[in-house]
């Protein structure tokens, strides 16, 4: 048997500087064509109602790519997602409102606020598996939600943060941009969201995302050819976390209201839902499946009070009748037109 | 603050604990039987609580005996239908999918329930001869505790019955042994699948009933109790009926003396004693390693 066949899988699948940064390049070709596509939405939707829309697609779609790195590729079916995102926009919130620090300043604090809490939580929660997984989460999430909601000084309970500015993005000397106005919002989401879904597409592609497909599969496996599953699964979560408090960082000054609510299980639900609905075993199923979402509410909320309804009924029939999501269903799709064509 | 005042106290925690235990019991038979994690079984509860409500408002004599009856009736069918329509089309492909139709159904219903009995906060009286309060010692408490615990214990040595001394029993007990060999001994397990669901759905009807004297009944009641069910379920152990049995009666005895000590935080508790009890034990007390 030779040396190369001794090596771990886990080291052969790992390539060297110069070929991991050419994968990443080829890697971010979608996330580009994303944003320059998503930069055409100001010119087609000028008015500020759609555009306020468009930026909350935005930010749900990152939260929603955030996810599916613990879901889709990890293999860790969290129901307190919501948790971590509401975090972020609490102390971007809050820095913005009490302290008037810069956006840039608040969102930072964010997500460093939701990566120190998902560090902790995760240490707790990786753990255990599959239900008692999602429970802890689940658990955890909502002793965050009672904290929201009962620490009154600091987050005015259920009234929640009201008028958050949106504050402003300052070079001294250089350049001004007051992002009150809903078009620069919009750009400035999209950079942020755009990085936000660079740096979980560079993830996927790593080795690191080989590895996390693996716990996915089989953790066993993982542990018998040499990686340290409680390990990988502690970097995952703490990354979606952090990526959830970039989402919730931009969603305070985007919103400039966070209330509680935010916070609670059924939010977690709900994303949870829109990740699975996109189709959890592409990358842009999620933020597809995300945004489709948001609209759908959006569209159902012109026409019925009973919006809930109406949602839970369309989502009960795309889970009975599109097994693989709406990208899946798509992909499958693609798929049939293309043999068809090569078969004749 | 005396001995009598504790044990009021105690046999507090122990009704909050039985109810909670008639929900989970449900919960932890599906998980064990089926490895379903139903999010919609809050629906029940809540069905069960509207229902009775509605035999209530009608006006009739013996309201609490007939509501009990259109309780059963009502999850029963609810519960066959669901099971039948929405979620044995998803048996056969990875759990995670049942889990999203019960999320929807957890909408679905929140809505639904709006729909058919108004916005406005429903409340129904104990039944006429357990309205007041009895003397327990030099403590007054409220007779209608007294029933929850008596019903409860009823129906949980019936649960115990059913499961280990029937045909049926061995059956549930079986198919969550091994779903295969059952059925290549001819049994016909999708039936005795809608039967577990249904029995599932009808004691989470029962809970609910049972709660509704004691709580306004509201949309969000279901998602409030089936939080707190999972927290029970999990705390005693997936699929085990007595973890969760034991699950209940801890969380019971905590959210009593929580309202008592802490009320503000008492929302709290079921959490917190979720997380201890898995940082100590992280298959719950009962569990064993999946």
């Amino acid at each position: 048997m030779s040396a190369e066949a001794l090596r771990s899988p886990l080291a052969a699948a790992r390539p060297d500087a110069w070929g991991a940064w050419r994968e990443a390049a080829g890697a971010l070709r979608g996330v580009l064509l994303f944003v320059a596509l998503a930069a055409f939405v100001p010119v087609v939707f000028t008015d500020a109602y759609h555009l306020r829309l468009a930026t909350e697609v935005l930010i749900n779609a990152l939260l929603a790519t955030s996810l599916n790195l613990l879901v889709g590729y990890g293999g860790m079916v969290s129901l307190g997602h919501a948790a971590f995102f509401g975090v972020g926009a609490y102390t971007s919130g809050l820095l913005l409102l009490r302290a008037e620090q810069p956006v840039l300043v608040s969102m930072a604090a964010g997500v460093v606020m939701s990566a120190v809490l998902a560090w902790v939580i995760g240490a707790f929660c990786v753990r255990t598996a599959e239900v008692y997984f999602a429970m802890l989460t689940l658990a955890f999430g909502q002793l965050l939600f009672v904290v929201a909601y009962y620490w009154v000084g600091l987050t005015r309970g259920d009234d929640g943060l009201v008028g958050i500015p949106a504050g402003r993005l300052a070079i001294p000397g250089v350049a001004r941009l007051d992002l009150g106005d809903p078009v620069a919002f919009y750009f400035f989401t999209l950079v942020v969201v755009g990085a936000g879904m660079a740096v979980c597409r560079i993830v996927v592609g790593s080795s690191f995302g080989m590895s996390l497909r693996g716990l996915r599969e089989n953790r066993q496996r993982v542990a018998f050819v040499g990686g340290d599953v409680a390990r990988l699964r502690l970097r995952v979560f703490v990354l979606a976390g952090t990526i959830a408090g970039l989402a919730g960082g931009v969603y305070a000054p985007f919103q400039g209201f966070v209330s509680p609510e935010i916070l609670y299980w059924t939010r977690s639900g709900e994303i949870l839902l829109a990740t699975v609905l996109g189709g959890i075993y592409s990358f842009w199923g999620p933020p597809v499946g995300a945004g489709l979402m948001l609209m759908l509410k959006d569209a159902l909320l012109a026409y019925t009070e009973r919006w809930k309804l109406a949602l839970g009924l369309a989502l009960l029939l795309i889970v009975l009748f599109l097994p693989g999501g709406l990208i899946g269903y798509l992909e499958a799709k693609v798929g049939d037109v293309r043999q068809r064509r090569r078969r004749s | 603050m005396d001995a009598w005042f504790w044990a009021a106290q105690v046999l507090n925690g122990i009704a909050i604990g039985i109810i909670l235990f008639l929900v989970a019991a449900g919960l932890t038979l599906l998980l064990g039987v089926m490895g379903m994690l139903n999010l919609a079984h809050g629906a029940f509860y809540m069905v069960g609580a509207y229902a009775l409500y509605s035999v209530f408002a009608s006006g009739v004599a013996g309201w609490y005996g007939l509501g009990f009856l259109a309780v059963i009736a009502a999850t029963a069918l609810v519960g066959a239908l669901l099971e039948r329509f929405a979620l044995r089309p998803l048996y056969d492909r990875p759990p995670g999918y049942i889990l999203l139709a019960t999320f929807a159904l957890v909408l679905i219903f929140d809505d639904l329930v709006l729909l058919i009995w108004g916005r406005a906060y429903k409340s129904v009286p104990p039944p006429a001869p357990f309205e007041g309060a009895l003397q327990l010692g030099t403590v007054p408490f409220p007779a209608y505790y007294a029933l929850i615990i008596l019903v409860g214990v009823l129906l949980t040595l019936a649960l115990w019955l059913l499961l280990q001394r029937t045909a049926f029993g061995r059956l549930i007990r079986a198919l969550a042994t091994d779903r295969e060999m059952v059925a290549a001994l001819g049994v016909n397990v999708s039936r005795s699948l809608r039967m577990v669901y249904v029995l599932s759905a009808v004691l989470a009807g029962i809970g609910g009933a049972m709660a509704a004297p004691l709580r306004s009944i509201s949309s969000g009641m279901g998602v409030e109790v089936v939080i707190q069910s999972f927290v029970v379920v999990v705390i005693g152990g997936l699929g085990s009926i007595w973890g969760a049995f034991i699950g209940a009666l801890i969380l019971g005895q905590f959210s009593a003396l929580g309202i008592l000590l802490v009320p503000r935080f008492a929302v709290a508790i079921p959490y917190l004693v979720l997380v201890m009890i898995l940082i100590w034990r992280p298959y719950g007390l009962f569990g064993t390693r999946v």
